[in-house]
């Protein structure tokens, strides 16, 4: 608690890590995100929620580059990265979660883990073919990273179990792991408890928890959970139809009628 | 249940090289040392193929264009640039690349099969180019007089020191492919099999690994063209045509796309019943000119019987269908 005030205190100085500047994006007619800026700051947990449809992952998509933006800009470390190709984004420190699992089905988890690591070696396709350049102490300082994620999630009695053979909640923390991987700064994690008993989304709110007092990590996080995004989150963004309509502590939001309105407006629809 | 391991272990090696290298000395009858050869020739080519289909998602309707190049760069330049034998097949390699280079960088960026269309056309061309070269390529009628590979003084005059040649460069081509597969790129492009968009959000750059795996592919097929050349000596643009491409992939899917060993057992089965073929033609005129009909039939029947090829099918019974349904049904 007495981290939280601290932060809060030193937010009017401290450079947000990440920040999206008037983003939208339109599918078509139908817009997706309507001007959202919010900031991040560094070794925060920020909860991004809002009804279904609202244009969260949307704007994940956007931050990791899977989609572009058809106005504003994305800030990470002070630079825009608009201009980065997908496959730079890890490379420049932002790794991800999936909503719908992206585990690599047919590989181990070890091996996802190591996918995870692939920004960290260098080895090229001809070093490959022929064993050269220290692609064997590569692959074995690779492996001990992939190892050292597989214990921070908790999965290292599974690592050579085939990750389509998991059940779901497993996959997850699968995820988590090859994102933590490639040594990112921040992490966005799409519906992380999404599938979980209780018992494992708390589990989850205290590995998430732990991420980022021991890892120096910043952590977004887009949850339906509400135990888990209360309980984790620093700060909680609240998005409808494509606009942000609160932000504040997980307190403030809650009691916010504007929140309360959109889910309850979203409750009549269904 | 444990995934299937993808290395292969050593002795796996040792006995194909064992066994490759006693191969030529027990067989004495030249008919089945020139198959031996041919598998060998053809089994390379598939293995280049099988890193493009099993690990890129690709298909390459053209291979034959790129083992043509290789054929054509050593006829050219051996005979009629009398340049050195072995610099020849690097230059063959260097062009094979330079042209899988220019058709892939477009395509490749496209999701779908832009790529087979491309080799397709490509394959079309370079064929048309191999017959209308006058001068260069000899036309219609080829070129004769490619000298034998040499190494100092030791000639490789017969098929059985010739066996000598084309097997090592095999297993030096499964030993590189098997490597390749089971490094960080490798892993990589099994990864975009699985999950493209994840694959992406790891800092794997999906086109560009693509693009480097097509270009290893067609220089594997220039290599087996440069041999077939040194082999035949004598080349004509007949070989390198639509059919032959047709008929590595055939190779490719019979063998199983996922296994290194796939494609050199799925050549060696396809080349073996060719020659069947061929003989069973001589001997019964109207069976003659079947064999296109008896390998769509045999695509067929891989497709619907053994999706994972024949090393598929193997590695089905080594670890029994029982293990496979469980794995299926948790899927």
């Amino acid at each position: 608690m007495k981290k939280k005030l601290q932060k809060r205190r030193f937010e009017g100085v401290m450079e947000p890590i990440l920040e999206t500047v008037n983003v939208r994006k339109n599918f078509g007619g139908v817009v997706a995100l309507d001007g959202v800026s919010l900031h991040v700051l560094p070794n925060e947990i920020l909860g991004i929620i809002g009804p279904n449809g609202a244009g969260k992952t949307t704007l994940f998509n956007v931050i990791s580059r899977l989609l572009d933006a058809n106005e504003g800009d994305v800030l990470f470390e002070g630079r825009s990265i608009r201009r980065l190709k997908q496959h730079q984004v890890a490379a420049a420190g932002i790794a991800r979660t999936f909503q719908n699992l992206q585990v690599f089905g047919t590989m181990t988890v070890l091996e996802n883990v190591l996918v995870g690591c692939h920004t960290a070696g260098h080895s090229g396709m001809l070093g490959a073919a022929l064993r050269l350049w220290g692609v064997k102490a590569e692959e074995a300082r690779l492996k001990e990273k992939a190892v050292e994620c597989l214990e921070i999630v908790g999965l290292s009695d599974l690592a050579e179990d085939q990750a389509d053979n998991l059940p779901m909640g497993l996959q997850r923390h699968v995820e988590l792991a090859r994102a933590l991987s490639s040594e990112p700064t921040l992490i966005l994690l799409d519906e992380p408890a999404a599938g979980l008993t209780t018992h494992e989304a708390d589990s989850l709110s205290e590995t998430i928890g732990g991420l980022r007092e021991k890892l120096g990590l910043t952590l977004v996080l887009i949850e339906h959970d509400m135990s888990v995004v209360m309980g984790v989150s620093d700060r909680v963004v609240v998005i409808d139809r494509g606009r942000m309509i609160s932000e504040g502590t997980p307190a403030e939001v809650q009691a916010d009628p504007a929140v309360v309105e959109a889910y309850l407006g979203q409750e009549a629809d269904e | 249940m444990a995934a299937s391991r993808q290395q292969s272990p050593v002795w796996a090696y040792v006995a194909l090289a064992v066994v490759a290298g006693v191969l030529p000395l027990v067989i004495h009858n030249a008919y089945y040392l020139s198959i031996l050869i041919l598998v060998g020739i053809y089994g390379l080519i598939a293995i280049g193929l099988r890193l493009l289909m099993g690990y890129a998602g690709q298909v390459s309707l053209g291979h034959a264009a790129f083992y043509g190049l290789g054929a054509y760069a050593t006829a050219i330049g051996t005979v009629r640039y009398e340049l050195n034998a072995w610099l020849c097949i690097v230059l063959g390699m260097l062009i094979t690349a330079g042209v899988a280079y220019v058709i892939g960088r477009p395509t490749l960026r496209l999701h779908g099969h832009y790529l087979a269309m491309a080799t397709l056309g490509i394959g079309i061309i370079v064929q048309i180019f191999f017959r209308e070269g006058g001068e260069l390529t000899g036309g219609f009628s080829g070129m004769a007089g490619i000298p034998r590979l040499q190494i100092g003084s030791l000639v490789f005059n017969t098929d059985q020191k010739y066996c000598y040649v084309v097997w090592p460069v095999v297993i030096l081509g499964l030993v590189i492919a098997s490597n390749m597969v089971n490094s960080r790129i490798g892993r990589a492009l099994r990864a975009i099999h699985d999950s493209e968009v994840a694959a992406r959000a790891c800092g794997v750059d999906v086109s560009s690994l693509k693009l480097n795996v097509f270009v290893v592919s067609a220089v594997f097929a220039s290599v087996s063209g440069s041999l077939y050349a040194h082999y035949i000596t004598f080349i004509s643009p007949d070989p390198f045509g639509f059919a032959f491409s047709i008929m590595l992939v055939v190779m490719v899917i019979v063998g199983g796309s996922r296994s290194v060993w796939g494609a050199l057992s799925g050549a060696a089965i396809l080349t073996v019943l060719n020659q069947a073929l061929m003989k069973l033609g001589e001997v019964v005129p109207a069976l003659s000119g079947l064999d296109v009909v008896f390998f769509g039939a045999i695509l067929i029947v891989t497709v619907v019987f053994m999706p994972d090829g024949l090393a598929g099918r193997i590695r089905r019974w080594r670890t029994g269908p029982r293990e496979e349904e469980a794995a299926e049904e948790a899927v």
